[in-house]
Order: structure tokens, then C-alpha cells, then sequence
């Protein structure tokens, strides 16, 4: 029995060596009129609606098969990187702002200026402002606008009744780094202790919240504080850095007393401690605090956690003003891809009108195209969610800031994480630890 | 390496009285057959070895004297690297990490693993047992790091939520400094306990039950039997674990990947962690290879080091 | 054991005649104290193996419990209700989502989103790897183990040595060439790909063999060798048999951490085609654009990844019973 089992095993060892050799898996050769274009994304939110632009692009291109590949953020990004290491990088993929610089002094991106002249479909002037011109890098356009977002507060309507809150005085909330403004106040009034006595009464123990009031996005949080900070940065009038983009203003008095602020809330418990933040967008659907700032990609997410209970509310009104960063994403060519005459037809139809209302329609981002973002508002409307807490500051003046596009920017994330977590958990006096980090950052260039 | 057939000095073969080739130069005696068998052995693994160990190991080398950002071509830089990783902080605070976690992890997950592989004895015909007992082992490390991270959630983790109901105060596991280190390496003992039961219990099943009964009928206590019997015919099996195991978390990083990702405030900067980080985040291949070199030169001296102290290769059984 | 010597110590002075009394009746009080204490001893050795036993099963299991527990759990109501033993809302949307037995919209009501995870086309990429390597490197690292442990021949220690050296070679080391090396070969994304420098051995195979190989007792091997059998016949007929337990034992290792595997398998097999199971859970955890993942479909994930290999195992499990009764030793 041993011996034929002895036996067995290398017939099978010998067998599958063949067949391996004879086999081999993965892809078939193409046939030489039929393309393959490889696309990925990391949203799995809009993989339906890009599969959806992609069905519709084959119709009109037959020979050009588009293979989406979607991987969440993290892998993402390492995969890219890898691969465009290795030379063999998808076709085209989904870009951002906080990697573009690096890519593009690399030169792993095609340039699109002559095509885009040439182009029949793709109107510059059909895209929000400003976006265009995210993804120029030395004169020479490296993307064409995809889609954009704000940042707004989310609340938990269900906690905003208990608390006696009337949802209109969320409306023009009030904020600046010395009491808080009414942001504050309703961020007291909403933090619920284990006895029951609520943040603006007396007795409460910070020490012992049972319900928080607002959840700081804790999770993911980088050097630009999309979701975090930025809004009540700019609401100051501050700046991340000056016109070349070569000197930070981390250490700035602005900066440091929002930071100052936001921990002075965590102290007081209001606001979710560092350390407890695990997963912290969950814990807000969960009811764990009662309000949260987040993204506009975010809504269909918090949608089906939280359906009607959920409510958005503009960014608070800061001594200078509204403020929320304002972000666009682009789709990148490979500069070493195989075919670049269908990528590019791939990527002028993402660019398209009509391809972005697509993705409109299906209610979970705002196309970067006009039509696009019109399209997705009707959705909302019909599934009854009033999103104008997003879009108000995008269509008026001086509302939004851009997302910074520096160089180093994987390095500036580094450095800035590791000093926010000193001054949330050491915790470090932040004036002293932004400004150590700000030094590192400028040295850096 | 093939080992041609002994020759004499005159370059010819010899035969002895009872027909075997023997060199008379040297001082060992190899037959060979032996050599000749020897041979068809191991070919196929050094085939294995020479082109996926020993060549990528030797082109590490050479990366880890070039800067090599994984696009544009390598540049020469000498030693400079490796004069970097001296004075770079947070590479002494990697190993100092890795150190931490290898002195959490190893000494009670091989405590534990001996204790189950002694109660797998007990029930040595139970298969069901060391199946259950395994099971964690099954799981990959990247869904087992996911899946403690929801366990150890500080505001609604059952592991808080348990502490919480017994009146105690929640621990912000993976996200305190002071904890993180040894939530991990709690975590891989959850995961490898079984594992390193199953090789003490290999190596149980290979101690004859004669000497067991010689001892009880000479009068010895469990206690006895076991330090003076299981212990020392144990010990190739414990070398075996404990260099493996040692070896295996200077590696760990599939489970901070997916928790900590090196923080909080660098608490889990494991050296493979601060040496991915290096490579595949900031394109700095170079200085990532060499500090793989100097994690090597250490595993190296670990090993042999600890073989040379418990003469770990031998066993008392022949 | 201490009770008998104690014994045989009270016999002999009650044989001196030194205490008063019926010796009969001492000796009937002695042997029934000596039981019972045997017997103490024994309860008191079944209580702590069944206390251990429970420990461990609990600890073990009740992690696992958690994740069945999250795998039928609808997802909103998985932090929203973490106190509940029970799923706080059944679903067993969670494994139709992962089995791809939705579409996109569907699994997005079912408090997903959008991605399947390819699961019947990973697992038998899983299969076809992990069968592939591990009969290939328990084989030929067997035989090398047996070379290094019973047969002389030039260079055996310095290989030997080399051989371990590399176990402590970390992995990261190799996966950056080796995955270059497949690159250059056009291997990437093709089973032989994967399987390649896995194939032949690992360090920790041969090393964990050659240990095993060297503890067990000559004596066999040796009257087989007087018979004329040689090293070969030797080695194959009787020694590996004989062995069964540690190959057996190598055998589950090597494929349990090839199954496992993740990150040679990500950067060399990423086509769906050739995506193993860590692969693909490993892209599907990060569902969510905020990074929290899909606990309920990861759960669900892991379950049905975790189903096949346990099977597997306790087949395997039980030959391992069978060849221990079967081996020489006593």
C-alpha cells in the first residue's frame, strides 16, 4: 500500500509538472484586431456604474474589450506602484492628486494635449471649474476630470430629535478655535454620559460617555485632513503652503489651534478619542455619536447604513467663511501601455458627457461633467436625500479649497501621520510637535 | 558540487579487498554508492535551491549596494546604505520592535504549544480535537489580523464589551502604544498555538512507551518522566520550533499590514515593515535590501548561536 | 511512582516490627490509602487535562463562533448591535454576495457593495497551486532530507548549512528578485508562474525532515542495508514509510502555509484567472472607499475558504492515527 502510494505521488508530481508546462493558466494571446484595455478603480461603490459606461463603450467599440479591475484603496496603490515598477502597469487607471506629481516626474503618464485637441467629444468648458487643471503637470495635460467632491457634516436624525435639536439649526452652524461656535454647542448637547447627563450639563463625565457627539474621521486620515481638519483650516484663511508648493505652514498659529481644538473636544468628550476611532464611519452608523464630517463619495455608503435617518448639513461658517477642499480624480494612460490609440478611445469616452452621465445615474459620486453632476442630484432627489450640503459649496465662490498637489507627497503623509498620532495619543503639545514636523516637511525641498 | 567518484592521487581509481572505490588522499572514506544516491536525492532541491534561494539572495546583495527606485536604472552607492541604516533611528527602533515582539511572542506560544501538544497526547486518538485545535492555523494571517482587529474594536469589540460587563475598563488594544505590541503578539499566539503543538506532538509519538514504563516502574513522578525523559528526547523537535518559530516572527508582517500598519506612533514598526515601507511605498529598493541583509546577518547569528548552546542537532535516542 | 516506594518503605518497617497493631489489618489500611491516593491522583491528572481542554477549546472556538456568528449577520446591524450572541438580523446575503450568486445592485440592498469575489474560480486555483507545490516539495525535500541525515557524501554539512542558512533568509528578500525572475521568464500570472520556486524544496522542509530523520532509530535501516538493499531502496521502502507521521506532518504544513500564502501569490498570480483564495479575500476585505471592511461578506469569505482545507485535514488526520500504529516503534 505505502509503495503504490509512493508510486502514486510521483506519477502525480510528474503529471502536473506537464500539465503546468503544457498549460500554464493565466491569459490567452490576443488576437491581433482584438484589444484588451485594463482599467482598475478602488471604489467599490462605483464599479456597477463603470461597468455600465464600459458595456456601453463596447457596443461602440466592438474590438475593444475594457477589463475592470477593482482593489480597495490600500492594495490599490501598492499594486500600481509595483506593477509600474515592473513595467507592466494596467492600461489606464484611476488617478489622484496626491500621487500625480509623483507619477509624473517619472513620466509614466501619456500626455493628452494633442488627442484632446483632436478630440470631437471631450468640451473643456463641460467640466466644473477648476478641475481641468488639476492634472497639468510642466505644461502638458496628464487626465481629464472625472469627478469631484466636497466634504460635509453628516447627523444622526434620530439622536438631533432626542436631544431636542431642531435639524434647521444645523444649518448655519458656526465654528472658530476659541469657544467652538454653535458647532460646539451642539457637539456638547448631543454627548450623552453613562448616568444620562448630557455634555452641556453639569455632572458630566468625559470619562464616560456613552454616546459621542461627533466622530472626528479618525481612519485615514493624512497630511491634508480632507475629511479631518481642512474645512476648519481654511475657514481661518490658512493655507498648507506657499505658491511653489516648497514651504509648509504646519507650525502656523491658525493650524496649530485647530488641532488644539479638535483634542480639546476629544478631552472633553465630545468627540471620539483617538485610541477608541476603530472603524470610526461605522461606529457612526452604529449610533455611537450623533455626527461626523465625511466626503461626498461617501453618501451612498452611509445611505444604506443609516437610510432615513441620516442627514447632511453644511460645513460650519468659520470667521472667513465656508470652506471644504474640493477634489477632483482624473483617469491616467500608461505612457508604456501596449495600446495606446485604445486607451485613449477608452478614456476620451470616460471623459465624455455621455459617459458621465452614466455614472451619474447611478447616484454615487458627482461627475466631473456638468450634465453628470445634474443627473446624480435627480437621483438623490428621487430616493428623497437632499445632498445640497455638498453641492452648495461647489457651485458658489470662495467655498472650496483646492486638494494640495505637491510633490513628496507620500513623504509629507508619513511625516504628518506620525505627528498627529503623538498629539492625539503621547500626547505631544501641538504647537511643538507641528512645528518639528513643519521643519521636517520643508527640509524635504 | 557532484560528487564525482574518490580518485587517488594517480588519478585513477582504486579498488579495495572488498570491491568498494576508496580515496586515499583525503581522510573521509565516501562510497560510492552512497555518493552516487546521494546525488539523485538532492539534485532536484539544490536545482530548487541555486535558482530561487541562492541567486535572488546574491542579487539582493548587489541591490542592497545601489539606489534603485524600481524605475529609472541602479546606482552604484558603495556601502552608503547601509551607513544610512546606522544612523537612522527608526531603523534601531524597528529592531528594537521586532526584538519586543519575538520576546512577547515566542517564549509563551512554545510554552503553550508543549502544554497542548500534551494534552493531544491524552487524547491522542482523537483527531476531532487537533482538527479544532488547528482550526486557527487554517485561517490566512491577513483575515486573521482583519477579523481580531473587529474582535478587539475598543468601543464595540466583544473582547471590551466582555471586559466592560465584568466592570472593567476597556483597552484600546491596537491602538494604544503602550498595548499594540503585545496585541499582536497575542494574536499570532492564537493563531500558531496549534501549529506548534502539532510538531511537539509529532515529536512525542517518536518516544518509545518503554521508557515510560521502565520509569514509572523505577518509581519516577510525571514531573520526573517528563523533565528527565520528554524534555531531552524533545529537543531536536524544540530546536526545530524555536529556531523556526524565532526566525518566523523576525518576519512578522501580514498581520500588521492589515491592523496596525506600523503604528500607533511606530509601537509595530516591525523591520520587515519598516523595510516595505521603504521599498514599495517610497521607491527606496536599495535601502530596503539592505536592511534585508542586516535582518539576515542576524537571523543567521540567532541560529547558529542557539545551535552551538544546545548541541540541538543530535538526538539521544540512537 | 512515590506512593509505591513510600509503600515498600512502610512494609519494611512494619516487617521490623516496629509500630504495635495487626499487621493484616495494616496492610488492608495501607493498600486501600495507596488507592485512593492513586486514584486522586488520577481524577485530580483528569480534571486538569479536562480544564485544559475546556480552556482551550473555548479560546479557540469561540473567535471562530464570532465569525459564523458575523458571516449571518446582516451588515449595518454588526456594530449596531455587538452585544447580541445571536446575529442580531440573519442573513445569508453575506454568502450569496461571495459566491457571486447576486448582482452588483442586489449585494449593494444587501449592505454590500458592488464586488464578487470569484470564489469557485480562487478555490480551484487554490487547489491546483497548493496540490501542485506540495506534493513537489514534501517529495523531492523529503529525499533531500534523507541524503543530508543518513548518507556521507563531499559538501554534506557545508550544504547542509547552506541549506538552513537560507531558512533565515526572510521572505521579503526573495520576493522582489524572484518575482523579477518570473517576469523575465514571462511566467507572471501562469500557474508555473506561482508554483515555481516553491516546487523543489523549501529550507524549513528539508531542514524539518533531516531533524526527523536523524532522531529515529538506525537499527532498521542498518540490518536492511547488511540485507543489500541499497541507500535508495533504503530510503524509499522502508525509512520514508517508516516515517509517515513527519512527512505526513510536513505534508499539512506545506500545504496549509501555501494555501495561506498571500503575498508571493498577490504579486505574481493577480489575473482572476489564476487568483487564489487569499487573493481574492484579500481584494474583497477592502470593499468600502473609508477603509472599514466588509465585515459580514469577509466573514462569510473566510467560512467557505476555511470549509475545504479542514476537510482535507481531517482526512489526513486520520491516516496520521493509522500510520503511528503501523510504524516500528513501540
Amino acid at each position: 500500500m505505502i509503495k503504490s502510494l509512493r508510486l502514486v505521488a510521483v506519477l502525480l508530481v510528474v503529471f502536473l509538472f506537464a500539465a503546468l508546462m503544457a498549460f500554464g493558466g493565466g491569459q490567452e494571446e490576443e488576437v491581433t484586431e482584438e484589444v484588451t484595455i485594463e482599467y482598475i478603480l478602488w471604489d467599490s461603490a462605483q464599479l456597477p456604474a463603470y461597468e455600465a459606461v464600459a458595456e456601453a463603450f463596447m457596443e461602440r467599440h466592438p474590438q475593444i474589450t475594457i477589463d475592470i479591475d477593482q482593489m480597495g484603496w490600500g492594495d490599490y496603490w501598492d499594486d500600481l506602484t509595483r506593477r509600474l515598477a515592473i513595467g507592466d502597469a494596467p492600461d489606464v487607471w484611476t488617478n489622484h492628486v496626491a500621487f500625480f506629481l509623483d507619477f509624473a516626474e517619472r513620466g509614466q503618464m501619456m500626455e493628452l494635449d494633442d488627442r484632446i485637441a483632436e478630440s470631437d467629444i471631450i468640451d473643456l468648458d463641460a467640466f466644473m471649474p477648476g478641475l481641468a487643471d488639476l492634472f497639468v503637470y510642466d505644461g502638458a495635460t496628464y487626465g481629464l476630470p472625472k469627478d469631484w467632491d466636497t466634504v460635509a457634516v453628516l447627523y444622526n436624525r434620530d439622536h438631533l430629535a432626542e436631544a431636542g435639536i431642531d435639524e434647521a439649526e444645523l444649518e448655519d452652524l458656526t465654528w472658530n478655535p476659541d469657544d467652538g461656535g454653535t458647532l460646539q454647542e451642539v457637539m456638547a448637547r448631543l454627548s450623552v454620559d453613562a448616568d444620562g447627563n448630557r455634555g452641556d450639563e453639569p455632572g458630566f463625565d468625559p470619562d464616560n460617555v456613552e454616546r459621542y457627539g461627533m466622530a472626528w474621521p479618525f481612519d485615514g486620515m493624512s497630511a491634508w485632513g480632507q475629511t479631518q481638519f481642512a474645512h476648519f483650516a481654511a475657514s481661518l484663511g490658512w493655507e498648507f503652503h506657499d505658491e511653489d508648493g516648497e514651504e509648509f505652514y504646519y507650525d502656523d498659529p491658525k493650524f496649530v489651534s485647530v488641532i488644539e481644538w479638535m483634542r480639546d473636544m476629544t478631552d472633553a468628550g465630545y468627540a471620539i478619542p483617538f485610541e477608541d476611532s476603530e472603524s470610526v464611519n461605522e461606529l457612526f452608523v452604529a449610533g455611537e455619536a450623533s455626527l461626523t464630517t465625511d466626503g461626498s463619495w461617501m453618501i451612498g455608503w452611509y445611505l444604506d447604513g443609516m437610510e432615513d435617518n441620516l442627514g447632511f448639513a453644511r460645513l460650519p461658517r468659520g470667521p472667513e467663511g465656508r470652506n471644504s477642499m474640493f477634489n477632483g480624480l482624473s483617469d491616467a494612460i500608461w505612457s508604456g501601455t501596449d495600446h495606446p490609440d485604445a486607451a485613449w478611445k477608452w478614456v476620451e469616452f470616460l471623459a465624455s458627457p455621455e459617459a458621465q452621465e452614466i455614472v451619474g445615474e447611478h447616484g454615487v459620486v458627482f461627475p466631473a461633467v456638468e450634465s453628470g453632476t445634474e443627473k446624480a442630484l435627480a437621483v438623490y432627489e428621487q430616493r428623497g436625500v437632499d445632498v445640497t450640503a455638498y453641492t452648495d459649496l461647489a457651485f458658489e465662490e470662495d467655498q472650496t479649497h483646492l486638494h494640495p498637489i505637491v510633490e513628496n507627497a507620500t513623504d509629507i503623509d508619513a511625516i504628518m501621520e506620525d505627528a498627529f498620532e503623538r498629539i492625539w495619543l503621547a500626547p505631544e503639545d501641538p504647537a511643538t510637535e507641528l512645528r518639528r514636523a513643519n521643519e521636517e516637511i520643508n527640509a524635504l525641498f | 558540487m557532484a560528487s564525482q567518484v574518490p580518485s587517488t592521487a594517480d588519478g585513477g581509481q582504486r579498488r579495495n579487498s572488498t570491491g568498494k572505490a576508496t580515496v586515499v588522499r583525503k581522510e573521509r572514506r565516501y562510497k560510492g554508492e552512497e555518493v552516487r544516491a546521494a546525488l539523485y536525492l538532492i539534485i532536484p532541491s539544490l536545482i530548487g535551491f541555486t535558482v530561487f534561494f541562492f541567486y535572488p539572495a546574491l542579487r539582493n546583495v548587489y541591490m542592497s549596494l545601489t539606489d534603485w527606485d524600481m524605475l529609472t536604472d541602479p546606482e552604484f552607492l558603495g556601502v552608503q546604505n547601509y551607513v544610512r541604516l546606522f544612523e537612522d533611528r527608526f531603523f534601531w527602533n524597528s529592531l528594537r520592535v521586532t526584538v519586543m515582539y519575538v520576546i512577547y511572542n515566542i517564549p509563551i506560544q512554545t510554552v503553550i504549544g508543549l502544554g497542548i501538544a500534551l494534552l493531544m497526547n491524552q487524547l491522542k486518538n482523537s483527531t476531532a480535537f487537533r482538527g479544532i485545535i488547528l482550526l486557527p492555523w487554517f485561517i490566512p494571517n491577513v483575515v486573521v489580523g482583519l477579523f481580531w482587529l473587529m474582535l478587539l474594536n475598543p468601543l464595540v469589540g466583544p473582547v471590551n464589551l466582555t471586559l466592560e460587563a465584568l466592570g472593567l475598563d476597556r483597552i484600546q488594544f491596537l491602538m494604544l502604544p503602550q498595548t499594540a505590541l503585545p496585541s499582536i503578539a497575542g494574536i499570532n499566539i492564537w493563531r500558531h498555538m496549534g501549529y506548534v503543538a502539532l510538531l511537539f506532538f509529532a515529536g512525542l509519538q517518536t518516544i518509545p512507551n518503554h521508557l515510560y514504563e521502565a520509569a514509572r516502574i523505577d518509581g519516577a513522578s510525571a514531573a520526573q518522566s517528563f523533565g528527565k525523559i520528554t524534555l531531552p528526547l524533545l529537543r531536536p523537535v524544540m530546536t526545530f520550533v524555536v529556531v523556526t518559530s524565532v526566525i518566523g516572527s523576525f518576519q512578522i508582517f501580514d498581520t500588521v499590514a492589515v491592523t496596525t500598519e506600523g503604528g500607533p506612533m511606530r509601537s509595530t514598526e516591525v523591520m520587515i515593515w519598516f523595510i516595505f515601507e521603504h521599498a514599495f511605498r517610497r521607491f527606496n529598493m536599495g535601502y530596503g535590501a539592505a536592511a534585508t541583509m542586516v535582518l539576515f546577518v542576524i537571523l543567521v547569528g540567532f541560529t547558529f548561536a542557539y545551535m552551538k548552546i544546545t548541541r540541538g542537532s543530535e538526538s539521544h535516542l540512537g | 511512582m512515590s506512593e509505591q516506594r513510600h509503600s515498600s518503605d512502610k512494609e519494611h518497617r512494619a516487617g521490623t516490627g516496629q509500630s504495635p497493631g495487626n499487621s493484616y489489618e495494616r496492610t488492608m489500611l495501607e493498600a486501600e490509602t495507596k488507592l485512593r491516593t492513586i486514584r486522586a491522583e488520577r481524577i485530580r491528572r483528569r480534571l486538569i487535562t479536562a480544564m485544559g481542554i475546556g480552556v482551550l477549546l473555548f479560546v479557540t472556538l469561540v473567535p471562530f463562533y464570532w465569525m459564523v456568528r458575523t458571516a449571518l449577520t446582516f451588515p449595518p446591524e454588526i456594530f449596531r448591535n455587538p452585544r447580541s450572541i445571536l446575529p442580531p438580523q440573519w442573513t445569508l446575503g453575506n454568502f450569496m454576495r461571495v459566491l457571486g450568486m447576486v448582482s452588483a445592485e442586489e449585494a449593494v440592498a444587501l449592505g454590500g457593495t458592488g464586488q464578487a469575489l470569484g470564489f469557485f474560480r480562487s478555490l480551484w486555483n487554490s487547489i491546483i497551486v497548493t496540490a501542485t507545490i506540495t506534493v513537489g516539495q514534501v517529495f523531492f525535500s523529503a529525499c533531500a532530507a534523507y541524503a543530508f541525515a543518513r548518507l556521507r557524501f563531499p559538501f554534506r554539512d557545508g550544504l547542509f548549512s547552506l541549506y538552513v542558512a537560507a531558512l533565515m533568509i526572510p521572505m521579503m528578500v526573495l520576493v522582489i528578485p524572484n518575482f523579477a525572475l518570473i517576469h523575465e521568464l514571462g511566467w507572471l500570472n501562469t500557474y508555473r508562474g506561482i508554483v515555481a520556486p516553491f516546487f523543489f524544496m523549501t529550507p524549513l522542509a528539508v531542514f524539518f525532515m533531516r531533524q526527523f530523520f536523524v532522531s529515529i532509530n538506525k537499527e532498521l535501516e542498518e540490518s536492511a542495508y547488511l540485507d543489500g538493499a541499497g541507500r535508495l531502496k533504503t530510503a524509499f521502502r522502508i525509512v520514508f514509510p517508516m516515517s509517515m507521521p513527519a512527512i505526513l506532518t510536513a505534508t499539512i504544513i506545506v500545504a496549509t502555509t501555501t494555501w495561506n500564502e498571500y503575498l508571493w501569490m498577490l504579486v505574481v498570480g493577480r489575473d482572476r484567472a489564476v487568483r487564489v483564495l487569499t487573493v481574492a479575500l484579500g481584494i474583497f476585505r477592502q470593499q468600502t472607499p473609508q477603509g472599514a471592511p466588509d465585515w459580514g461578506g469577509l466573514m462569510a469569505g473566510t467560512m467557505l475558504a476555511v470549509v475545504p482545507i479542514t476537510i482535507v485535514f481531517l482526512l489526513l488526520g486520520k491516516h496520521v492515527v493509522n500510520s503511528i500504529g503501523h510504524t516500528g516503534f513501540r
